[in-house]
């Protein structure tokens, strides 16, 4: 029970780091020069928010992991496909 | 670069997908409060719309789907818009509605078709160059509709970051809607199309084309050139070789700008995108305040694949379409080249009296050949 306090505070913690890297990335979206690492940034809070959600969850990690890669492979294979 | 206006409203479309999905399985969770219920049906009714709207945008964009304003197919599903409003008002009062009027049977699954539905209303009849800011919307849309799936599901940080995207879209909209001149809620319900009648006294006149040799003669001996690119831009994939032209212009002792107008191509940014690609200096792009005063002293223009956004009528001609839209004025400039493929009008269906203008210079022909013979020439 202690334990999954203690996941409880890590996985706040995480997500209030998340947010302020959100709001950093969208604010060096609105400048040309900084927009592309603004946008990594963003994608890299998301991917933290996500990890430490699926860590704290009572879900088979092999279906999350399905999900992760089926969503993966078909955004990948939009992403490189289009003109 | 030329579909990523599609992909991107496909991706919001899937964004508001998987709020609905959230949404609709919430609602079979047993204890719901009041407050979960009003939840569920919001998220629900935002989630339903924006994805059904980016399906519709999508097709739009990728002009498979030709349906437009006016359209009997296109007026069914824009009374299903319209009945879905009451619809969700009845389903968020359902539950203390129980015992004083006879119940509708599986309300809840014609509320999820209705939705489903209200989305192609709520976009089928937008079309034209209304369509960036849609995307916009259906982006800021999406993002609110995760916020609120953040609320049902208790996580922080969906709800921050929802709440992001619904801002962040909103206040992109709002600009945009500006930077056409015309409130968000006449772009959405009135359209384009309603005013396009008065602008029959279309001004017809003689073009002068001109070849890519003459067209270097002049831009070697012109000390400022502002280039101003479109859609069509996207779709020869000519920035590559419009940065090329614009160094060696440059080195020539040019003083050379691009002039980005805000709802230049199909999407937000589309412009600043391509040029970003093929490393354009962001110093050199200028927006449309920052170029118009000035726009006399400038030797030549050059418009490649640019149509609405440079169009006088919005200036000049009321009752124009497009009337009131603040333009790049290139019309002003001494020389106006215009790179493009054939006289057919742009996006929104409006002609374009700039074409007939005494110092206008048409350069018929894919912009990506006719550059690069420009480029070869300053090379030789």
């Amino acid at each position: 029970m202690e334990n999954l306090a203690n996941i409880q505070v890590i996985q706040n913690m995480i997500y209030i780091i998340s947010s302020v890297m959100f709001i950093l990335g969208i604010k060096m979206l609105g400048k040309e020069a900084t927009a592309v690492k603004g946008n990594y940034l963003s994608a890299l809070a998301m991917f933290f928010a996500v990890a430490i959600t699926c860590l704290s969850l009572e879900i088979d990690i092999k279906i999350i992991l399905a999900g992760v890669l089926l969503g993966g492979l078909i955004g990948s294979l939009i992403a490189v496909k289009v003109k | 670069m030329t579909a990523i206006p599609e992909m991107v409203a496909l991706f919001n479309g899937f964004g508001g997908l998987a709020t609905f999905l959230i949404a609709w399985s919430q609602f079979n969770e047993p204890d719901n409060s009041m407050f979960q219920h009003v939840l569920v049906m919001l998220t629900i009714y935002i989630g339903g719309i924006t994805f059904s709207g980016s399906l519709i945008a999508y097709g739009k964009l990728s002009e498979k789907l030709k349906l437009g304003k006016g359209s009997m197919i296109t007026n069914v599903f824009i009374s299903f818009f319209y009945l879905s409003m009451p619809a969700l008002i009845y389903v968020v009062i359902e539950p203390s509605l129980a015992g004083f009027v006879p119940q509708v049977p599986s309300y809840f699954s014609l509320f999820l078709v209705l939705t489903l539905m209200a989305g192609i209303g709520f976009v089928m009849p937008i079309g034209g160059g209304d369509m960036p800011v849609v995307i916009s919307l259906l982006n800021s849309l999406s993002g609110i509709a995760a916020a609120f799936a953040g609320l049902l599901l208790l996580n922080n940080v969906l709800i921050v970051a929802g709440s992001l995207v619904g801002a962040s879209g909103l206040i992109l909209t709002i600009i945009m809607a500006k930077a056409m001149n015309r409130t968000i809620t006449n772009i959405l319900f009135v359209g384009y199309a309603s005013s396009a009648q008065a602008a029959s006294s279309e001004e017809q006149g003689e073009v002068k084309p001109i070849t890519s040799d003459d067209a270097y003669l002049i831009l070697e001996n012109a000390s400022s050139v502002l280039v101003v690119p479109g859609y069509g831009m996207a779709v020869a994939q000519a920035q590559h070789v419009v940065r090329e032209m614009g160094e060696l212009l440059e080195d020539n002792g040019t003083e050379v700008k691009y002039g980005i107008h805000p709802v230049a191509g199909r999407m937000p940014g589309h412009m600043n995108v391509l040029l970003a690609e093929a490393n354009v200096s962001y110093d050199l792009l200028a927006e449309p305040d920052d170029v118009n005063p000035s726009m006399d002293t400038i030797d030549v223009a050059i418009v490649i694949g640019a149509n609405d956004v440079v169009n006088p009528s919005a200036t000049e001609e009321e009752g124009s379409p497009i009337y009131g839209m603040p333009i790049i004025e290139v019309h002003n400039a001494k020389t106006v080249f215009v790179l493009k493929r054939s006289m057919s009008s742009g996006f929104a269906g409006v002609q374009n009296p700039l074409f007939f203008r005494e110092n206008t210079r048409m350069l018929f022909g894919d912009a990506k050949e006719s550059i690069g013979q420009i480029v070869a020439e300053f090379k030789d």
